[in-house]
């Protein structure tokens, strides 16, 4: 008993030995009769391992292919077998025999049956030649299909890649759409904050200069209240007001500079989020000189008076 | 199989429905992959069909002969891909909403597959685990014995003994059960 070889038992069994491992065992078999016994008692468990996975139910489809090409297979063998098999019609037949008789009894034989083994040998040898180009022609073929099937797996392999590649193309894209919209958002964010600033900046100024006064805006309904500062002689005022109600998209505020010939337009109102709006007027005489100053709410772009006014306030005679 | 083997189409289509949800089994053990199991069940009984004259009684049962062809093809194809990964994968889920199940299965045969199953399966659970693991990688992934003891880190001869146990001591369950 050779132990290195009965080692490889399990594994023959198992069908889980190299080729070289196999021949070994196959070898070591034959020459050892009584090494097939204990090579059984392996086998016939091993037999059962496939039943240790659970059956699966196949599509219909798969048998349907299976039988269509066992059709097929059995049509090509009777093809085969009529074109080598098909007998000469009787008529045929008896023609032939009448005429190869009557051809034995003429003088030409002897050098008909010469010249028939010639064309005979020549047609042999042209047979084997042609077998020789088939298989030749054959094994070309098969090379090609092996190249072909080569090619197709490449192609899907980098198909595949290309997929990916596109995919994370697609993701990368959207990425950097998010972010330029967060960096769009952030731009407005700082627009409006430095509008802001320039904003404050100016009612600064305005606080800083010894003679300014201070007309307080009221409103007529809601709870926005407001301050409009200014020197007397000055033509420079701001209007510095809080709590406004927000607007739709279709309204505006406008502020309104108002003397003895009416309401003069002073420009839009820009409202921030928590209802601030500070307007820098620089108008074409005193500010003193004004009677009044109001804000109204207005279709957007503004009017050329005021329609609808929600906040006014008095210069005279208490302001100035 | 010796009508198969004279060109019976009906004895084929009978063997198919009586084997085909083992050899599947086997088959998609292997690949995991539902496609190609088809394919490999499809292959196996073309196989039974042109080979049916080969067939030898005193060699084995029809059954086994069948779940080792299609264990074998398996395994090829197993290793081609190994060879040329990512090749043949393909959606599980897309195939099993493509393909409508085969309803002609033998019920009956179906049924005694499923027993064989279980009572195979069980036997396989009362052995060590680590001789289930060498059984299942020779026989369902297709690995060598060096392969098993790099994979399972042991030496090459515990492997050797793990094999031969569990083979010997999975037969003493099988005849304990009644099937062997």
């Amino acid at each position: 008993m050779n132990e290195q070889i009965e080692e490889l038992l399990p594994f023959y069994v198992l069908g889980a030995l190299t080729d070289e491992e196999t021949a070994v065992v196959e070898a070591y078999l034959a020459a050892n009769p009584e090494a097939r016994q204990r090579l059984d008692a392996l086998a016939e468990p091993a037999a059962f391992l496939p039943h240790d996975a659970p059956p699966i139910t196949l599509s219909a489809n798969a048998k349907t292919q299976l039988m269509a090409r066992v059709r097929a297979s059995k049509v090509e063998v009777e093809r085969g077998k009529t074109a080598v098999s098909s007998p000469p019609s009787p008529i045929f037949w008896q023609q032939l025999v009448a005429w190869w008789r009557g051809l034995g009894q003429s003088r030409l034989m002897p050098s008909l049956a010469v010249g028939s083994m010639a064309l005979a040998a020549i047609l042999l040898f042209w047979a084997f030649s042609l077998r020789g180009q088939m298989t030749g022609q054959q094994e070309k073929i098969a090379a090609l299909e092996a190249a072909v099937i080569n090619r197709e797996a490449t192609i899907m392999s980098l198909g595949a890649t290309l997929a990916e590649r596109d995919a994370l193309v697609e993701t990368l894209q959207n990425e950097l759409a998010g972010q330029n919209d967060a960096l769009a958002a952030l731009n407005n964010d700082a627009a409006t904050l430095q509008q802001q600033l320039a904003d404050y900046d100016t009612v600064l100024a305005q606080l800083t200069q010894p003679e300014t006064q201070l007309v307080a805006i009221n409103s007529e309904q809601g709870v926005a209240t407001g301050q409009l500062l200014f020197t007397g002689e000055g033509e420079t005022a701001v209007f510095v007001l809080a709590d406004l109600a927000p607007l739709t998209e279709a309204q505006d505020y406008q502020a309104w500079l108002i003397d003895d010939t009416g309401a003069h337009s002073a420009g839009l109102l820009t409202v921030s989020g928590d209802g601030h709006a500070i307007l820098r007027v620089d108008a074409d005489r005193a500010i003193g000189s004004l009677t009044a100053v109001g804000i109204s709410l207005e279709p957007a772009g503004g009017s050329e008076q005021p329609t609808t006014v929600i906040m006014l306030g008095f210069l005279t005679p208490s302001s100035t | 199989m010796a009508q198969i083997a004279a060109g019976d189409e009906a004895s084929l289509e009978l063997l198919y429905d009586r084997y085909a949800t083992a050899v599947m089994g086997v088959a998609y053990r292997v690949l995991q992959n539902r496609g190609e199991a088809e394919d490999v069940v499809q292959e196996t009984f073309w196989r039974a069909w042109e080979n049916a004259s080969q067939f030898q009684v005193r060699r084995g049962s029809c059954k086994n002969w069948l779940l080792g062809i299609g264990r074998n093809l398996a395994i090829d194809t197993l290793r081609r891909q190994k060879v040329r990964p990512g090749a043949a994968e393909s959606s599980d889920m897309e195939i099993l909403l493509e393909r409508e199940p085969d309803r002609n299965s033998d019920t009956a045969a179906v049924a005694v597959a499923n027993m064989t199953h279980n009572q195979v399966s069980q036997a396989m659970a009362t052995l060590p685990d680590e001789q289930q693991v060498v059984l299942r990688l020779a026989y369902f992934d297709g690995l060598t014995r060096r392969e098993i003891a790099e994979k399972e880190a042991v030496p090459l001869g515990t492997v050797h003994t793990r094999a031969r146990l569990a083979l010997l001591k999975l037969g003493d369950l099988l005849r304990e059960q009644g099937i062997l």
